[in-house]
């Protein structure tokens, strides 16, 4: 038998002793194997993120060394078992929160793991290995079509059917201001995967709500990115020069606020976020302040107030969550 | 305005027993604290703020609606976060030999006046 299906085998033995709903073992963020009666596919992502964040404790605090992470509800409970500085064991469980229980079961489980050490981080380091290449695959079909509108240089052409179905109409007059800003101003090539307004009336899209559009292409822009750490931004002095690759962050970064902040305000929130971006940070460092500052200026221009709740509640999850 | 929030981390600490205090925005920006000597007041905050909306998404992706509180055991001690309404963080440092009945009672008292304080 393999090590991960022993370990699978020691999970599932665990899983139906405590009734639990998902045990899983991480090696820092990365789930190795799992049991779980979830279908979700974000869980484990989710889970890892948050045991990773609770590993920097070791860091923040002298001599820590975690032992445990508990959270318990009306209904569930959330446990945490730091088998060493970067294995840890997570548990969920549905039903009447039993902190012992838990307990119990990850030290068995913990002790069980022991031998596997070793193999965990094998496995780690051979999941590692295959990211880059996934990087590297060629790209299906539909993703070369991507990548043929990304290098397409934008252009905008505003047709009023399109705002008619968006559920916030505008009023024509600002429109037609809008409008004669929009094409006066020269597009440069885009690199966000935002399909133009021109491309969503070529794909027949133009009944589509705008939302649709943004949500569909989302998982585009999310994956793969690696931002710049709250702890980076929140460390950045003053006059802080960014290295290129804190840039690079920061622009994947923006354009996930961009992002939000059109599927919010609209179309013209594309042309906005520009405009506002280029006016606000022509003479400001980069660092979690300003980005802060920024974010509150785009949603002074949303009017509507629950759309500009979402937007700053969004935008501000992503700059936590970095 | 922040020596009230002050002045109820400092009754916390000194009524519980604990050795540490800081109340968070949801931002992950400290607005006030009261934390030994040697600890970085920025990465406690940050840190907190993270992992209270990461359990949050956990018990999201659960239907299990929000989660007020997380504490973290270490040897040395324990680390609590509770969320103050949607709008802060506290978290409490404190540490192995603390009652911690006394402790979470000291805790739920303070966040009740800290929600009358933040409105």
């Amino acid at each position: 038998m393999d090590v991960t299906a022993e370990l699978i085998s020691l999970l599932n033995k665990a899983q139906r002793d405590a009734g639990l709903y998902y045990v899983g073992i991480f090696f820092k963020d990365v789930e190795i194997a799992s049991k779980t009666s979830s279908r979700s596919t974000k869980l484990p992502l989710t889970f890892g993120r948050l045991i990773e964040r609770s590993l920097e404790l070791n860091d923040i605090l002298p001599n820590f060394r975690e032992e445990f992470l508990f959270s318990e509800g009306k209904d569930y409970s959330l446990f945490v078992y730091y088998v060493n500085n970067e294995i840890s064991i997570g548990m969920i469980h549905i039903g009447k929160p039993n902190f012992s229980l838990l307990k119990v079961t990850a030290s068995d489980l913990s002790r069980s793991i022991r031998p596997y050490l070793q193999n965990i981080k094998e496995i780690y380091e051979e999941k590692l290995k295959t990211l880059p290449q996934q990087k590297e695959k060629p790209l299906p079909r539909g993703d070369l079509e991507e990548e043929k509108v990304k290098k397409q240089p934008e252009q905008v052409v505003v047709d009023k059917t399109f705002y008619s179905n968006y559920p916030e109409k505008l009023e024509v007059e600002k429109i037609s201001e809008l409008e004669s800003i929009l094409q006066s101003t020269p597009e440069k090539k885009e690199e966000i995967v935002i399909p133009s307004i021109e491309d969503i009336l070529k794909d027949n899209k133009t009944s589509e709500n705008v939302e649709d559009v943004l949500i569909k292409e989302e998982p585009k822009i999310t994956t793969e990115f690696k931002h710049p750490s709250l702890e980076e931004l929140i460390l950045a002095p003053e006059d802080y020069q960014p290295s290129e690759q804190v840039l690079e962050n920061f622009e994947e970064f923006m354009n996930k606020i961009k992002v939000e902040f059109i599927r919010e305000i609209g179309p013209f929130g594309n042309f906005l976020f520009k405009k506002k971006r280029e006016e606000f940070f022509k003479n400001k460092a980069i660092n979690k302040f300003e980005i802060l500052k920024f974010i509150q200026a785009l949603s002074e221009e949303i009017t509507i107030y629950e759309r500009r709740q979402k937007f700053v509640e969004n935008a501000r999850s992503f700059l936590l969550n970095t | 305005m922040a020596v009230k929030y002050y002045d109820t981390l400092e009754n916390l600490v000194r009524e519980a027993g604990a050795e540490g205090a800081v109340l968070v925005s949801v931002d992950g920006l400290a607005i006030a604290s009261v934390l030994p000597h040697g600890i970085d007041e920025d990465r406690v905050a940050a840190m907190g703020a993270a992992i209270l909306s990461l359990g949050e998404r956990v018990t999201a992706e659960l239907n299990k609606g929000q989660l007020e509180q997380l504490y973290i055991k270490g040897s040395t001690g324990y680390v609590i976060f509770t969320g103050v309404k949607d709008v802060a963080v506290l978290g409490v440092l404190a540490p192995s030999n603390t009652k911690l009945g006394l402790l979470l009672m000291e805790i739920h008292r303070a966040i009740k006046r800290l929600e009358a304080e933040l409105g």
